[in-house]
């Protein structure tokens, strides 16, 4: 899943640890989980609002609880609105998510607020950004939620952890591969990327 | 227990974002705690005394409350359109023209970059003597500026802005501090009664009065920083402006009173001669006469940490300056690159760092005077680049609401957008006329032209810019004053053939 993927690349795979700092994976994880239901084709974006095109209930669980939430508000349609709203519950979401099929254990700490979740099986937890490198240097067959991650990775500056010792080419690539997105994605990106920048600009990350 | 049952109040998503929401006290505890108060009571107003040799400091500073005051009912209206809400260029491209905000955001970098370096020459003058005092050792006050810029650089990248309760119980007992002093100032008149001679208009119509009121505009920046809250606040409608008018209300109070207050212990007449010989130390040698070394000494460690809370809050304020330039690709886009691990405006604040380094150098190679021609001459300079830009601004609100009234009325959209226009316009004439006065340097010093004709070349560089910008890249002008936003609005560059596109399974 796409929002699992962003998780464990915003975090260390050995010890769950934040890479990201803790406004930016939020909103990040918040995008991520919009964007499997317009991956799923549940949901569009037109001009800064969602649409819902399908409420039929998804089969995973988080996904089903987020589209809930989002027909059950109708009156708050801005891209915006939901991903501040998300990005308060998204992490212990997906973390949870992750608990449930086994990829991670939760953990509390009591110098920390909140759970963090310590990968089962490192390598597991390590794949999608190695995943990401290989498809970003020519290697692989991109999927579409791949895309999409390549987005969100960059949108929250995530992308100097992926990125940190590549080619100019690379980059480049990137850059191509951000101009595949359908506009609905691309602007769900555009969106991720101006919070998280609306975050630094107002001392709140 | 009877509940409302409007669908809004009982949105889980309304309550979740009501979360942790910023009320007015937080928002004025913010813009207060940049504006540093024993930073302006001990630096600014005696070094003003001393070098303007003007008394009329005190009502400078209530005349400019009342002028910032009215220019905030359309800067706070028209803030709630701008999508960069805490940056004057933002509201000079919306309501002059893109050419224009440029021209002001080149203005702006230099002038909280002035604004910025300034301190280190304060903060070395300070520290100095406070070295000495503590631990025996004397370091020259390039020494000390360079340790507080260490801390400065090292902060403003770990995106510390000091913890908010260390900032909050440090900014109450300067204010504590400010006030304390101002009674016992009033408690000890120098002629054996309280004198309100420098409160009488007479002390405004002088020739020096331009550079008393960009001095007194110096002491009030910051208070633009409110708006940045706009979509924290808990209701944008009343919070963010009745912040924005409590903290020019409060800064105004506080710094009309020390200063006056000031006059009043060393005798209206004595007070250019007493600033003159002592300098900041003026403030705490009255303190110590009046109330004890221990209180004196209580305020030079504040004043210390108030410096230093100046220094990280300007070193913040210009990186996102960088930073909002570097997203909207104004600026090179790595400006808007941040730290990974904590978010802060990376890139910025190294450059920040290197230029503030780059000046402690110069002006100890150099041997120049680090607390008159460092924190005076730049900190002032830096007001009038304030001053300009808060005048521009307020041409840009009454430009901008004639495009588009937005339903208000006439009286916040217009009357009282170009009553304040028009007296800052009469404040910029003046200070810019007496900025031999304000430096404190003979009339046909070079220096007079120097600081306006910086701004000038800025302002005219940055248009050039912009209008560069219009021709070879249309996304990119099209996105100026947008801040973080502009990547919303950034058409993505689309691969020139759908054949390239290559199979991708969804």
């Amino acid at each position: 899943m796409l929002a699992d993927d962003f998780f464990r690349i915003a975090h260390s795979d050995s010890t769950g640890r934040p890479r990201l700092h803790t406004r930016a994976a939020g909103v990040g994880l918040g995008g991520a989980l919009l964007a499997e239901l317009v991956l799923d084709r549940q949901l569009t974006i037109e001009d800064g609002q969602l649409v819902v095109v399908d409420r039929q209930p998804p089969d995973d669980a988080l996904a089903h609880t987020v589209l809930e939430q989002l027909v059950a508000e109708p009156h708050h349609r801005k891209v915006r609105t939901w991903l501040d709203f998300l990005s308060r519950t998204a992490p212990e979401a997906v973390g949870d998510r992750l608990v449930r099929a086994g990829h991670a254990t939760r953990r509390t700490s009591r110098w920390r607020r909140g759970a963090f979740f310590v990968p089962t099986d490192m390598s597991a937890a390590a794949w999608p950004e190695a995943r990401l490198r290989m498809l970003l240097t020519g290697r692989g067959r991109w999927t579409w939620p791949d895309v999409v991650l390549v987005g969100l990775v960059s949108a929250t500056g995530l992308a100097s952890q992926v990125l940190w010792d590549v080619e100019p080419a690379t980059r480049a690539h990137r850059a191509e591969v951000l101009g595949w997105l359908a506009p609905d994605l691309h602007e769900l990106v555009a969106q991720t990327e101006a919070a998280v920048g609306d975050a630094v600009l107002s001392h709140r990350t | 227990m009877i509940r409302t049952a409007s669908p809004v109040a009982q949105s889980n998503l309304s309550r979740t974002l009501a979360d942790g929401r910023l009320g007015v006290p937080a928002v004025v505890f913010f813009v207060l705690s940049a504006a540093a108060p024993l930073t302006v009571v001990a630096g600014v107003i005696p070094t003003g005394y001393a070098v303007t040799g003007v008394t009329g400091i005190p009502l400078a500073f209530l005349v400019v409350a009342v002028v910032l005051a009215l220019f905030s009912v359309g800067y706070v209206a028209m803030a709630r359109h701008v999508a960069n809400a805490g940056a004057f260029y933002a509201y000079i491209a919306r309501g002059l023209g893109r050419p224009a905000g440029v021209g002001a955001a080149w203005v702006a970098l230099l002038a909280y970059n002035l604004l910025q370096v300034g301190l280190y020459g304060a903060v070395g003058a300070a520290a100095t003597p406070l070295l000495d005092q503590w631990l025996g050792v004397a370091p020259p006050w390039w020494g000390s500026a360079v340790l507080a810029w260490a801390l400065v650089a090292v902060l403003g990248v770990l995106r510390v802005d000091v913890n908010g309760t260390v900032l909050a119980v440090l900014l109450v007992a300067e204010i504590g501090v400010v006030v304390l002093y101002a009674a016992a100032n009033l408690a000890h008149p120098a002629a054996g009664a309280v004198t309100v001679d420098t409160l009488a208009p007479g002390n405004l119509l002088v020739p020096g009065v331009g550079a008393i009121l960009a001095l007194a505009v110096l002491g009030f920046v910051g208070f633009e920083s409110a708006v940045v809250f706009s979509e924290e606040s808990r209701n944008p409608r009343r919070t963010v402006p009745t912040a924005t008018y409590l903290s020019v209300a409060l800064i105004a109070v506080m710094y009309a009173l020390a200063s006056w207050a000031m006059t009043v212990a060393t005798g209206p007449d004595q007070v250019v001669t007493a600033a003159a010989e002592q300098g900041p130390e003026l403030v705490f040698s009255l303190a110590a006469g009046q109330l004890g070394q221990a209180f004196a000494d209580l305020g030079h460690a504040l004043f210390l940490t108030s410096l230093l809370a100046a220094m990280i809050s300007f070193h913040n304020t210009t990186a996102r300056y960088m930073f909002a330039l570097g997203r909207e690709q104004v600026l090179p886009a790595a400006l808007g690159r941040t730290s990974r691990r904590t978010g802060a405006p990376k890139v910025g604040s190294l450059v920040q760092s290197a230029i503030g380094l780059a000046v402690i150098v110069t002006y100890a190679v150099a041997g120049w005077d680090p607390l008159v021609q460092l924190f005076f001459w730049c900190g002032t300079s830096g007001g009038i680049g304030v001053l300009l830009l808060v005048a521009t601004t307020s041409v840009a609100v009454v430009a901008f609401f004639a495009q588009c009234p937005a339903g208000l009325p006439l009286s916040r959209r217009l009357l009282a957008p170009a009553l304040a226009a028009g007296a800052l316009g009469v404040i910029v004439t003046l200070a810019v006329s007496n900025i031999d006065t304000l430096l404190g340097v003979a009339p046909d010093s070079p220096l007079r032209w120097v600081v306006p004709g910086g701004y000038l070349a800025a302002a005219l560089v940055g248009a050039g810019w912009g209008l560069a910008l219009w021709s070879a890249r249309p996304e990119v002008y099209a996105t100026i004053g947008l801040g973080a936003k502009s990547a919303v609005l950034r058409v993505p560059a689309r691969p020139a053939s759908p054949v390239a596109r290559p199979a991708v399974s969804r």
